[in-house]
């Protein structure tokens, strides 16, 4: 067989390899660390952070939120107390700055720490992976003039590795590598062939 | 026996296919690449993101590289332990070398060819899989301190690298393989056992001489002390007597690949002048 074409094969067989170790990886079950359920009041044209949390790569987080009218959900990689210690910086109102028209000058300012968010909604459900270990803080804002009930929960599950994105590989690479490693695949079936028919082996 | 044809570089790249056909025999490879991806994954942690309060993001870049080169490295030695000591050490038994000294090649370039196929293809799969993996598993750590990851793979690949080296001279003094691939694991395991004396004794006495000494072969001690002081939290004790900088580190470093050229010219030396077969 070509040099080239051993090499292409064995970059695909190892590339088989790999695939079907990230599918192991992908198929290791995580383990969930419990659940917070949380329900309280927001008044109107109010904010209220809910969940503070520390989170790894190897760890996932799924919250949800479901409120008696429509509310804005931000899921902020910033400390519990961040908006409070920014907007009391960046005002002369030292008291609790919990007015909505503060927190979107927060986040106009920070928008970076916005890892998702969801404008005027009765009900939320979301599942945060981080890339790097961060602070992550549940931020329920309540934009309309009258008060919400909100209900919201947590949990954490903890994993070897992002499952979803660990697979996404697998399913790519197995059969590109399968693909690669036909010619070789091919080759050893022939020399089984002629070995067979002859009775002697073949060297590769 | 590959057949040896005159012309720029080809009897090189004919020495250097053989042993690559030699070394990674299917499924050598694919089985070797299956371990570090699982490895990669199943070591990896964030203990000094967690544990340590104020860790630096160079240091949870360095926690979490290093966290997962413990099983992947020893992968790693076996291979190219295997790779130079019964590769070679085998062509030497058999006369394979001894063909090979009548083809119209110098003689270093013969022990290049072997040791680029046991030592330098043997890493490819080693950093390219690993620091994917890193990748995979947390991009905004490892992207923007790719500097520190590679670091920390240079310190902690250096041990193996002068154990890879002694076993290279143990196997051309002696002509035989399995010797030298014996000699090389109990010197892997035994400068673990020294690494892990020298630091209780650096921990619990202050007395930190052997620990620099052992830094100059294992660099990654240096590492670990310098990034340990940039750590503060409940899991790290606070660094007293001996607080490297990170100039200190590069110069540990670049002092054990300097120890590692060494040894790998006597080799080339003992190779091209005075093994005779």
């Amino acid at each position: 067989m070509n040099r080239w074409l051993t090499l292409t094969s064995r970059i695909g067989t190892v590339l088989v390899a790999i695939g079907l170790a990230l599918l192991l990886i992908s198929l290791i079950p995580s383990g969930r660390s419990g659940t917070n359920t949380n329900g309280f009041t927001i008044e109107a044209k109010t904010f209220q952070p809910s969940f503070f949390t520390v989170l790894t790569p190897q760890q996932s987080e799924t919250l949800t939120v479901s409120s008696s009218i429509a509310v804005d959900v931000y899921l902020l990689e910033v400390t519990y107390s961040a908006p409070y210690d920014w907007i009391s910086q960046h005002t002369t109102n030292k008291g609790l700055n919990n007015n909505v028209t503060y927190l979107q000058w927060y986040l106009g300012n920070v928008s970076q720490i916005i890892a998702y968010s969801q404008k005027a909604t009765l009900s939320f459900n979301y599942q945060y992976i981080p890339t790097k270990i961060t602070n992550v803080t549940l931020v329920i804002s309540n934009p309309t003039s009258s008060q919400a009930f909100v209900q919201s929960s947590q949990s954490i599950s903890n994993q070897v590795a992002p499952a979803s994105k660990v697979a996404t590989l697998a399913d790519w690479s197995i059969p590109v590598g399968l693909v690669l490693a036909v010619p070789w695949f091919r080759d050893l079936y022939q020399r089984r062939v002629r070995s067979s028919k002859t009775g002697t082996t073949v060297p590769p | 026996m590959p057949t040896i044809e005159r012309g720029k570089g080809r009897p090189f790249l004919e020495l250097f296919a053989s042993s690559l056909n030699e070394d990674y025999r299917f499924p050598i490879l694919e089985l070797f690449c299956f371990l570090y991806a699982v490895g990669a994954f199943i070591f990896a942690g964030f203990s000094i993101g967690l544990g340590g309060i104020g860790a630096s993001s160079d240091a949870v870049a360095y926690g979490l590289t290093s966290s997962l080169l413990g099983f992947p490295l020893f992968i790693f030695v076996i291979l190219i332990l295997k790779n130079v000591a019964f590769g070679l050490g085998n062509d030497l038994e058999k006369g394979i070398i001894q063909t090979f000294f009548s083809y119209p090649i110098k003689r270093h370039w013969i022990l290049s060819a072997k040791l680029l196929s046991a030592v330098g293809v043997g890493l490819l799969p080693f950093i390219g899989i690993l620091t994917s993996a890193l990748y995979v598993l947390a991009p905004d750590v490892v992207g923007p301190h790719l500097g520190i990851v590679l670091l920390t793979f240079l310190t902690n690949l250096s041990e193996p690298l002068i154990v890879t080296s002694i076993v290279l001279l143990i196997t051309l003094l002696l002509k035989r393989g399995a010797l030298g691939l014996v000699l090389g694991i109990v010197t892997y395991f035994a400068l673990a056992i020294i690494q892990g004396i020298v630091v209780a004794i650096a921990t619990f006495t202050n007395n930190v001489v052997g620990l620099q000494i052992l830094s100059l072969i294992s660099p990654s001690l240096i590492e670990a002390r310098y990034f340990s002081t940039q750590t503060t939290g409940p899991f790290f004790a606070p660094t007293i007597g001996w607080a490297p900088t990170f100039t200190d580190v590069l110069v540990y470093t670049a002092g054990s690949y300097f120890i590692v050229i060494i040894l790998f010219l006597l080799g080339y030396t003992f190779f091209s002048r005075k093994l005779n077969l």
